[in-house]
């Protein structure tokens, strides 16, 4: 089954991405280029590929999450590249573009942290960027008790420790 | 549900990182959390304030090796025993913390002991014991310290002050530390990126060893009474392929020939105390990087600076806190000079009706403009100002400064306009659609009741974002942030 096509497919190059339930993407390989992909592929580490090097398998990333990951990675190929030097700059403020922030509203948690996960995986650091900020941005002002519920996470804490924590902090 | 990994949640956590509400809660969801979030928070935990100091203070005296107890206890230092808990703690605290001043070691040390009354040499002596304690802690347990104001203990010589000094990016040195103490720092300490030191004079040689000395030094602050220092300037020389901001206050402390040296700079600032001498060789100065220009110099004859903005056209910012007079002619070439910098976004000027032709092809060139600050030495009508501004200037200007009461010689400066006018200033600006205009205005200006009323209509109504009288322009936060261009080690 074909998934999604670069609307440039046919005047520019492509590459061939294949998600782990094989689902296969035909993408333009400035994307490719932008983000890196070829990179790592070359370094030879963190993907499959085939020894022409037109196509990769992804065994982490679904065709649903790879699916959104290309349509933001397309959205965002003219964009100017940012400077990745300065972390603490990056990090300044949780403030999240129109186009990005309408991107992330339409998809659930699940699928939010999917995206965040193929962003780390992918090392596409911008998409992982709004990512986090999106979770920051759900975390601020919330107990540990709204936390918990929101994230569905179980608190495993000995009474002891939470004392000490709540002591100490 | 996918559970994020904790190399994700640390990327989360970053973005709250200067908000130590929610970073305590997340503290308190499990230990995952905890664990990722402690080190976030600690590394400065002074930044949270008054809600936090009490944890930090325990936390920090309860670290503190059984051998300096020993040794304070040996000492006679009465310790507050109320401020001491029983370790071991949760988290080894310390050895997260990326920065260092006298402010915290003097609050620990404060918080630790009380002194035996009317015995001011004691009391004396054990502050230093304690001092000397807390930072052979530190420079012993922190191997990711990151930013340092140096204290005047030797504490270079002390136990893991090699790992630690090797990684240490920022070194603040506001006392007039001995030329022989920055050699010995220049053996251990060489990853500097940036250095700041309020004080020295012509006779240190160590502090150019220690500046020769970094692999990649990229911003340094001087600050000195002496000038044309020529062992200092050969080792900025040396550091020219990575310095990209520097900064000089009181006297140009280096030869110009050595300034020039400098070609990758982004940003110069200048605060002089009297004119640059040097005047020859600093006509040759070449920044063709240049993206920050801020100077405060009453004395140095503005066309100097003129020459050398004009081989600088990546220009963003032009700030003159003081600058010298210009005459008509000295302006307009000026402006002539700055208008080649398209990238402009904030920018200085005398201001005088005569410009005004100027400032519209300024405008049609700056199209990225977003401030200006105009200064006067004499009393000034403003109308003529507002209706170029409105009509001619670009879309994204944003912030205006009507300044120039901060002269010392001026007899009289202010910026004199009727409530008429300034309503109908503001009425086009809204009219036209503009972006929200914060007006930043000499404080000798006169306020009258009918005035407030209009200002608030204006702010009420989006037309105005801010309308503040300030002495100093630098220090207003909107801008000021812009010029700390460089590296940012605030850690937060």
């Amino acid at each position: 089954m074909d998934g999604y096509t670069s609307n440039n497919a046919s005047e520019n190059e492509t590459i061939t991405l294949k998600s782990s339930d094989g689902i296969e993407f035909h993408i333009d390989t400035r994307i490719a280029n932008r983000y890196t992909l070829l990179n790592n592929w070359n370094s030879g580490g963190t993907y499959w590929f085939t020894a022409f090097k037109k196509s990769a398998c992804l065994p982490n990333v679904t065709g649903k999450v790879l699916e959104k990951v290309l349509e933001w990675c397309e959205h965002h190929i003219n964009d100017p590249l940012p400077n990745y030097d300065d972390d603490d700059s990056r990090r300044r403020n949780t403030v999240i573009d129109d186009w990005d922030q309408n991107f992330l509203n339409r998809v659930d948690q699940d699928m939010l942290f999917d995206i965040i996960l193929a962003a780390n995986y992918l090392d596409i650091k911008l998409l992982l960027d709004i990512g986090c900020k999106t979770v920051a941005n759900m975390i601020k002002g919330k107990s540990p008790e709204e936390l918990r519920s929101s994230f569905n996470i179980v608190n495993d804490f000995t009474p002891e420790e939470e004392e000490a924590i709540r002591r100490e902090n | 549900m996918a559970q994020l990994p904790a190399d994700c949640l640390n990327e989360i956590f970053e973005y709250l990182s200067r908000d130590g509400k929610s970073l305590i809660s997340c503290l308190l969801v499990n230990r995952l959390w905890c664990e990722i979030a402690v080190p976030i928070i600690w590394r400065n935990p002074w930044r949270f304030g008054k809600a936090f100091v009490q944890s930090v203070l325990l936390c920090h005296i309860a670290s503190l090796p059984e051998v300096s107890m020993d040794l304070l206890n040996e000492c006679r230092v009465k310790l507050n025993k109320e401020r001491l808990v029983a370790p071991p703690l949760l988290f080894d605290y310390v050895r997260y913390t990326r920065i260092l001043t006298p402010f915290e070691i003097e609050m620990i040390g404060s918080a630790m002991a009380w002194t035996i009354e009317n015995d001011e040499i004691h009391a004396q002596y054990v502050k230093i014991l304690i001092e000397q304690e807390l930072y052979k802690m530190f420079i012993n347990k922190c191997p990711n310290l990151k930013q340092l104001h140096l204290p005047e203990i030797p504490i270079w010589y002390f136990p893991g002050a090699n790992s630690c000094f090797d990684k240490l990016q920022r070194l603040d040195c506001y006392h007039d530390v001995p030329s022989r103490s920055y050699f010995e720092l220049a053996q251990v300490c060489r990853n500097l990126k940036r250095l700041i030191v309020r004080k020295f004079d012509a006779q240190n040689h160590g502090l150019a060893s220690l500046i020769q000395n970094q692999h990649a030094l990229q911003h340094i602050e001087l600050t000195s009474d002496d000038i044309d220092i020529q062992h200092i300037g050969d080792a900025l020389s040396s550091q020219a392929d990575s310095l990209l901001h520097i900064y000089f206050h009181g006297k140009l402390c280096i030869p110009a020939v050595s300034l020039a040296t400098l070609v990758n700079l982004r940003s110069l600032k200048l605060n002089l105390l009297e004119e640059v001498n040097d005047r020859k060789p600093f006509e040759s100065v070449f920044f063709p990087y240049l993206e920050v220009f801020d100077v405060d110099d009453f004395f140095t004859p503005f066309p100097v600076y003129t020459n050398l903005l004009s081989k600088s056209p990546n220009l963003t910012r032009i700030h003159w806190g003081t600058l010298t007079r210009a005459s008509v002619k000295e302006l307009k070439d000026y402006i002539h000079v700055i208008s080649r910098c398209q990238n402009l976004t904030f920018v200085t000027l005398w201001y005088n009706d005569s410009i005004l032709d100027c400032l519209d092809q300024m405008f049609l060139s700056c199209s990225k403009l977003e401030g200006i600050r105009f200064v006067t030495d004499s009393v000034v009508w403003a109308e003529n100002l507002f209706n170029i501004l409105v009509n001619k200037a670009p879309n994204s200007l944003k912030i205006l400064n009507l300044g120039g009461g901060e002269y010392y010689d001026s007899d009289y400066a202010d910026w004199e306009f009727t409530n008429e006018v300034l309503i109908n200033f503001l009425d086009a600006w809204k009219l036209m659609k503009r972006k929200p205009l914060s007006i930043y205005i000499n404080p000798e200006s006169e306020i009258s009741f009918s005035w407030i009323r209009i200002i608030g209509k204006y702010l009420d109504d989006g037309t105005l974002k801010t309308y503040k009288y300030v002495d100093f322009f630098d220090e207003m936060e909107c801008i000021r942030e812009s010029w700390d261009v460089g590296i940012n080690y605030r850690y937060n």
